[in-house]
């Protein structure tokens, strides 16, 4: 790693554009490698579970379903692709939306749920489980994805609005988003002490948060909030990078900074709302899928964002994995074990670096 | 005619008691094994858990008339059967409230209500610091249980609420009722190899939540499906009383017979509706809607129909005679052709319960 030779005396123009390539080439090779590991993760997701068909069976099941009995391709179809689909969209949406949240709001210990995102929806959830809120053209299972995707939504306007009222700065916007987590944590428990002991279980569960939740049609949902928030992430990229160097520098390059900061919360808001409203919560991937990136990547954005995004990824796919081979035949909630997973692989990273001087 | 024997058999089976009891204090062992002395003539009990309403309605003709105090928790007995208790016995609106045994216990409240005996749920009634409490005060604590063993904890619970609410003749006619029906059962699964147990997936509170396969594990419900000859796969992999299963292992466990439980409780959250409230066809199309989730609509046992639907009130709960009855059919319906689950539950009504079971409260898939 020569970057630190830039600061050497006698380099010309030449060697500097050099040695900027390299960094690049080798910061674009970490993200290709990246994205290889999460497709082989995903191929070994979808080849893993209880029931005794081969991972040939499986790859041929994909491409030719007539080839597998009628329960053979329910597992495969109706089971393995849309749970591992979900865990790798899932990871991917929290990874990306926590990146964006730590660079908006300057601070290493954000993640998406810590304005309060998981907190409303988690309320929003409740309020359908516990009162039966029903809106008419809803299909009840859908109320419950709904209301949370709501509320959650909700909360980042509030949040928005109240910012704008007071006008002030990321410590404002940071005390005001604890403010609603501490609220809405205090809604639910009050929601939770008036229900009734199956409604108890049914939030206790949906809060867990389990990829076993995962429809074709939840899928379809979540992957086209991807596809439509992903390219503004990138587009964005470069003045992210900058408002990393302190607001005011971002101020002098000509980035609108109030604005970048709203349209990025809009996006992390509507990824991580989407995602929880589906799988329910589904804590440290958002805090430490932009960590493992950085470490491997350092600050740039162009690389960061894409990083973190397939990191995330990695990392869900890895504990949906896990979730299902840890007791054969019971689907651990994901919630529980993407902690498992992913701590060894942040604590490997975070030892390996080389000590700042 | 039967009301009248059966009231004569209750006053009958009090006087018998008050004339053993004379002068002396009663002696209760509970479903903890704890050895409890109680007054020699209770005459006011408190619960903690509105569904033993609903046990005591079995041995008593006014179950309102023997209780000092209740939880209130309605949810638990369902809007719709507390609405035929209260029309049946007003006086249940003007009881006294304790807190269930799904909350923290209130130890102001019982001894507010001062009942003779404080009949608790096992596992999840009050604290031994808190029965302590109660005992120095004078109430004596006493644990039953219809929901955490019911098949094995039942007898021995209605036993000790027919000697508290006065109904020993009653209840023993009830236990004898039940218990001669489930001999039938047993005996002819007991001729049946262990190879011809049919494979059950039995899905408790089907639908509650969005992610599939509540299951029973080793114990509770299972037991049941066990009992009458099937194979519950849930027990094959789950430690504990109840758990989660991952829908593949379902799938490819291919069950033979897919029973799901419900109720009204379940209408919030679109799933499984059946029960007190509902006729045949709305738990019918219940069903079929249940069958057509993600993964449970490829299993053979939806295909060849041999899915059923079960109101989860039948079972944790005195009549659950019924339920085993139909699961007995359901699972091998060559060997309990004979078996009739509605003309059980038409006897308990007339016989026993004193606001009779009214609604769907099993359904098959057409």
């Amino acid at each position: 790693m020569n970057d630190n030779s830039v600061k050497g005396v006698a380099i010309d123009d030449a060697s500097i554009l050099a040695i900027y390539r390299r960094t690049l080439l080798r910061r674009a090779a970490i993200v290709v490698g990246l994205g290889l590991l999460c497709v082989a993760t995903f191929v070994l997701d979808l080849a893993t579970g209880p029931s005794t068909l081969t991972p040939a069976q499986v790859l041929s099941g994909l491409f030719s379903p007539e080839s597998l009995t009628a329960p053979q391709r329910a597992i495969v179809w109706q089971v393995r692709l849309p749970y591992a689909l979900m865990a790798v969209l899932v990871g991917a949406a929290l990874s990306l939306a926590g990146a964006e949240m730590q660079t908006i709001l300057n601070n290493p210990l954000a993640s998406p749920f810590t304005l309060g995102v998981s907190s409303a929806a988690s309320f929003g959830a409740a309020l359908a489980i516990v009162m039966g809120v029903s809106l008419p053209f809803v299909p009840t299972d859908w109320m419950v994805p709904l209301n949370a995707f709501l509320c959650a939504f909700g909360s980042v306007l509030l949040l928005q609005l109240m910012t704008r009222r007071r006008g002030a700065g990321m410590e404002t916007v940071v005390l005001l988003g604890i403010a609603l987590v501490f609220a809405f944590n205090a809604l639910v428990a009050f929601v939770q002490f008036v229900s009734s002991q199956e409604a108890l279980q049914q939030l206790v569960f949906w809060s867990m948060g389990s990829v076993s939740r995962a429809t074709w049609s939840h899928v379809t949902a979540l992957a086209a909030v991807m596809v439509l928030v992903v390219p503004f992430s990138l587009h964005a990229a470069g003045r992210l990078t900058s408002l990393r160097l302190g607001e005011d520098r971002a101020r002098s390059f000509g980035v609108d900074v109030s604005r970048l900061r709203f349209l990025a919360l809009l996006r992390v808001s509507l990824l991580a709302a989407t995602s929880v409203a589906f799988v329910g919560t589904i804590g440290f991937i958002g805090l430490v899928g932009p960590h493992v990136a950085r470490l491997l990547l350092g600050e740039d954005h162009r690389f960061l964002l894409p990083a973190s995004l397939l990191c995330g990824a990695l990392i869900m796919s890895l504990a949906s994995l896990a979730s299902k081979t840890l007791v054969p035949g019971v689907l651990m909630p994901v919630g529980i074990v993407t902690a498992m997973v992913g701590v060894p692989m942040f604590l490997f990273l975070i030892f390996r670096r080389p000590e700042r001087t | 005619m039967k009301r009248i024997l059966s009231r004569l058999a209750a006053l009958f089976g009090l006087m018998v008691m008050l004339w053993s009891g004379v002068g002396t204090a009663a002696e209760i062992v509970d479903l903890r094994g704890r050895k409890v002395t109680v007054p020699d003539k209770v005459q006011k009990i408190s619960i903690d858990d509105g569904r033993y309403l609903v046990a005591l309605s079995v041995i008593q003709a006014d179950p309102v008339s023997v209780l000092a105090a209740w939880p209130r928790d309605i949810n638990r007995i369902g809007p719709e059967t507390y609405a035929q208790f209260l029309q049946r016995f007003p006086a249940l609106v003007k009881l006294p409230q304790v807190a269930s045994s799904a909350g923290s216990f209130n130890l102001e409240a019982v001894l507010a209500a001062a009942p003779d005996v404080a009949v608790v749920s096992l596992d999840s009634g009050p604290s031994d610091a808190q029965v302590a409490q109660l005992q120095a005060a004078g109430i004596p604590v006493v644990f039953i249980d219809f929901f955490i063993n019911p098949f094995k904890n039942q007898t021995a619970s209605l036993r000790i609420l027919g000697k508290l609410a006065g109904a020993t003749a009653k209840a023993e006619a009830y236990i004898a009722f039940r218990e001669q029906r489930l001999r039938t059962i047993s005996q002819r699964v007991a001729a049946l190899s262990s190879k011809a147990r049919p494979t059950v997936f039995l899905e408790a509170h089907a639908g509650m939540t969005s992610d599939c396969c509540n299951s029973p594990g080793k114990g509770n419900l299972g037991d049941y499906i066990e009992f009458v000859g099937g194979h519950n796969i849930g027990a094959d992999v789950l430690s504990g009383a109840a758990g989660k299963l991952n829908l593949e292992y379902v799938i490819s466990r291919n069950p033979q017979v897919y029973i799901a439980t419900g109720g009204p409780h379940l209408a919030k959250s679109g799933g499984l509706v059946l029960g007190v409230g509902y006729d045949q066809a709305q738990a019918q199309a219940s069903l079929a809607k249940i069958s057509r989730r993600q993964g449970i609509a490829e299993l053979t046992a939806v295909k060849t129909k041999h899915a059923h639907a079960l109101a989860h009130q039948l079972v944790n709960s005195p009549i659950d005679i019924v339920a085993i009855e139909a699961f007995a059919r359901w699972i091998h319906p060559e060997l309990f052709q004979d078996l009739d689950p509605q003309r059980t539950l038409d006897e308990i009504n007339k016989q026993f319960l004193a606001v009779p079971y009214r609604g769907t409260g099993w359904a098959d898939l057409q």
